[in-house]
């Protein structure tokens, strides 16, 4: 698969998609493990992942198109800040 | 975007390095291999953790209100082979997850499980469930010792049998789960593998190579000569193919190593030992799984507590005051390429005559210096060849500079007055370069005055060279190919243009010192900084014009910044803003000359002036005894007391001043304090202008005399005899 670099993120951006991304998926995570019995804790899981996915498609919504980043379908290497696309 | 780097050079990115707390199970200390060089020398089988303890300990951590959290955590699981005990590391996990989640804790969603495996029981369906349940939250890796021949001397079964086979059965799978990053090792036995090794794993898929020798006293003679030989013919092969800029990393090869310490340095330590928590299967805590006694074979494990008492903090505080300053002797301090000169304070501990953390094994350290030559070589490739720089490092490190040709170029205060066209020889530069790349020197070759013959071969491009010339033959320069130059001016060369370079040297006669602030203001149109040497300084220096010119280039400096928002740097004036210590020539401390006839000096003025009072030759090096305390900043009686950090403090003019090349003459004291104090002026304007941003935390202070022997006089009440000097 070949991709192109869209965008170099500034140190906030980064930080600010790679908590998103590492709340989303810890949650994702825990819901594996914690299943209906757990009551409360699954309801909390549920409610929370909702927020955490619609804040997560938000900063993806406001960072494209204050970019106006080329493509669709993005992705964030972390290792080097940079937001990618398919080409 | 699309700027040029490289990424064999640099090392990979852990994650959220910094802000992470580190904590350590030690889930078992069995394992199925038998690494010959594996440093966990009492391994056993009935050593398992019991899961009670992890979840005492996970509850201890997250409850417990008087350890100081960091934002991020990772969880690591080491052996013996951690997935020996996959099971208990997944229930640990879950524990921890679920725990932290009903806490409302940070860590909760901020963690990774960190794991290195032999790979052994990688595809088995427990480890395989294991990664599926904990998928992005993970960093894996395998450790690949790289070719078969390399991994099967070392990695091997109790029986002897080589791993290679049944653990590279496992590689696509975990290549297609996880970014391939593997930690190689090396020992005496397997260093001329090493280049193969290396390109065998990128070659696997493998991109993030993180190698390094082992500490222990295994190290016999010329293996040092072996790593650098198998790290150049590693440099070779990554430029004949162009891997620099392929996401290729390997770790030997690091753009920050191979500097002398700064003070920053000797406060902090190499390792992280009391940083990171450890568990051990029986429920204690130690500052490293180092210290745990799995490892230890001449003293007594150091716990710092317990599940049931928790972390004696009196017992971390040895770790958190660990520094380079006192776990390092001398020659480790003093050492020319000290950075990232690695060591193990678990293994140094244990090494120790006494049971002391503040000591340094040192069985590294000739493997250490092969390794920062191999460095050189490749960034001076990288940068000749692809004209990529490693970050530039604010640290003074040696210099050998090479005189051309006995008419060299002025290059400091001394005014070479020898007209004679007689250049070195290619086969002297090149033992030169050697002599530099064996011992550490940055060489520097000055170029003639006169002509510009140079022929620049391409035995050169190994060398990261800076070339000191003319400014009448840039244009040659740069056309042969030179890449590193540092033009020089003088006031018949002004009006050669230049295709701006960032900084010039401007050399101008103590006579001559009324066109100063004319000829800084015509190069300042083309240059960021000017290097101004005063020649020929002497008894009947004018200061008082010295003075007026200098308050001229301090208004010219600040009507540039208040008008165009940058600022332009004169070395004399403007330095002293920025450093903390002095910056003077070093000459027969960190510089040294090649002469043309292949003998070393102090400096280029006792070459050109008393040629027989050589140091060495370029093949014995320093051979003679110069009295080389002497030439260092600490022991001069005046430096050591003064500020005025600008001062070149020509240690010629000293000695042919004062006889002494620690003494400088009250002419050249008084033409530094003259430039501290037009120093102090620009710094007070600097402040009152608001958009100034170059955050300078600097004060200079009033002094009541422009020659430091006042200070010196101060600390010492002793009777002064009849000597009188100038105060105002």
């Amino acid at each position: 698969m070949d991709s192109k670099v869209v965008w170099q993120l500034s140190e906030e951006d980064l930080n600010e998609i790679q908590d998103l991304f590492e709340r989303k998926i810890a949650i994702e995570n825990l819901i594996k493990i914690v299943n209906l019995k757990d009551g409360d804790i699954y309801e909390k899981l549920i409610k929370d992942y909702g927020k955490i996915t619609r804040e997560f498609q938000q900063w993806w919504d406001i960072k494209s198109s204050q970019y106006k980043w080329e493509g669709t379908n993005w992705w964030v290497d972390f290792t080097k800040s940079q937001v990618l696309t398919r080409i | 975007m699309d700027e040029r780097t490289y990424s064999v050079g640099k090392l990979a990115q852990n994650w959220k390095s910094e802000k992470a707390q580190t904590i350590t199970f030690i889930v078992t200390n069995d394992c199925n291999l038998r690494c010959k060089y594996c440093y966990i020398t009492h391994k056993s089988e009935d050593k398992i953790m019991d899961f009670s303890v992890a979840k005492n300990f996970i509850d201890y951590l997250l409850t417990f209100d008087n350890i100081k959290f960091s934002e991020a955590v990772i969880l690591e699981f080491i052996g013996g082979e951690p997935f020996l005990e996959v099971e208990l590391i997944d229930k640990i996990c879950d524990y921890f997850k679920v725990a932290a989640y009903k806490l409302d804790h940070q860590w909760y969603w901020n963690y990774r499980i960190s794991i290195c495996t032999n790979g052994i029981n990688y595809s088995s369906e427990a480890v395989q469930k294991f990664i599926a349940k904990n998928y992005n939250k993970m960093s894996l890796s395998i450790t690949l010792d790289g070719t078969k021949e390399k991994h099967d001397l070392q990695r091997v079964f109790p029986d002897d049998r080589g791993s290679y086979d049944i653990i590279s059965k496992n590689i696509d799978l975990w290549l297609k789960q996880f970014p391939g990053t593997t930690k190689v090792t090396f020992a005496s036995d397997d260093l001329p593998m090493l280049k193969d090794s290396i390109i065998s794993l990128w070659n696997l898929g493998v991109h993030t190579v993180n190698a390094n020798v082992v500490f222990e006293n295994v190290w016999k003679d010329g293996d040092d000569k072996i790593l650098e030989e198998q790290l150049i013919a590693l440099a070779d092969h990554i430029f004949d193919n162009n891997l620099y800029d392929k996401d290729l990393i390997c770790s030997f090869f690091d753009e920050s190593i191979g500097y002398p310490y700064d003070e920053k340095d000797l406060n902090a330590t190499y390792c992280g030992a009391g940083k990171m928590i450890g568990l051990s299967p029986e429920g204690n805590i130690y500052p490293c799984l180092r210290y745990y006694a799995h490892s230890l074979n001449n003293h007594e494990e150091w716990p710092i507590g317990n599940i049931k008492e928790g972390i004696d903090m009196e017992m971390v505080r040895p770790f958190m005051l660990a520094s380079n300053r006192l776990q390092s002797d001398q020659e480790c301090i003093n050492c020319e390429v000290a950075t990232g000169c690695a060591f193990c304070q678990g293994f140094n501990y244990d090494e120790a005559k006494t049971p002391t953390n503040f000591y340094r094994a040192k069985y590294i350290c000739k493997m250490h210096k092969a390794r920062v030559r191999a460095n050189n070589y490749y960034f001076a490739k990288l940068f000749n060849k692809y004209n990529l720089k490693r970050p530039e490092i604010n640290r003074h490190r040696k210099e050998l500079y090479f005189l051309l040709s006995e008419d060299y170029e002025n290059y400091c205060s001394f005014n070479n007055k020898n007209s004679l066209r007689s250049f070195m020889s290619i086969d002297t530069i090149l033992k030169g370069l050697k002599f530099a790349y064996h011992n550490f020197y940055n060489p520097v070759f000055v170029h003639s005055k006169s002509e510009f013959s140079f022929e620049n071969i391409k035995d050169y491009e190994s060398y990261d060279i800076l070339h000191i010339v003319p400014a009448k033959f840039l244009d040659k320069a740069v056309d042969c190919g030179l890449k590193r130059i540092l033009p020089v001016y003088d006031l018949n060369s002004l009006s050669y243009k230049d295709p701006n370079y960032e900084n010039v040297i401007l050399n101008i006669a103590a006579s001559e010192i009324e066109q100063l602030y004319d000829s800084v203001k015509i190069l300042l149109t083309r240059t960021s900084r000017i290097n101004i040497n005063i020649i020929d300084l002497d008894k009947q220096f004018d200061e008082l014009e010295y003075r007026r010119q200098m308050l001229k280039i301090k208004d010219l400096i600040l009507g540039i910044e208040k008008s165009q928002g940058i600022f332009k740097e004169v070395s004399l004036l403007t330095d002293v803003l920025f450093i903390n210590s002095h910056d003077n020539c070093k000459a027969g401390h960190k510089t040294f000359v090649l002469s043309p006839n292949e003998k070393l000096y102090t400096c280029c003025a006792i070459y050109s002036n008393e040629a027989k009072s050589s140091i060495g030759n370029i093949n014995d090096g320093i051979s003679v005894d110069y009295d080389a305390r002497l030439y260092e900043i600490e022991n001069s009686n005046l430096c050591r007391l003064c500020d005025a950090y600008q001062c070149k403090n020509c240690i010629y003019t000293n000695k042919v001043s004062t006889k002494e090349v620690n003494v400088s003459p009250s002419f050249q004291c008084r033409k530094s304090h003259v430039e501290r104090l037009v120093s102090s002026e620009i710094l007070n304007e600097l402040n009152q202008i608001s958009k100034f941003k170059l955050n300078i935390d600097k004060k200079i202070a009033e002094l009541g005399y422009q020659d430091p022997i006042a200070a010196f006089f101060n600390i010492n009440n002793e009777s002064h005899g009849y000597y009188k000097y100038e105060k105002k």
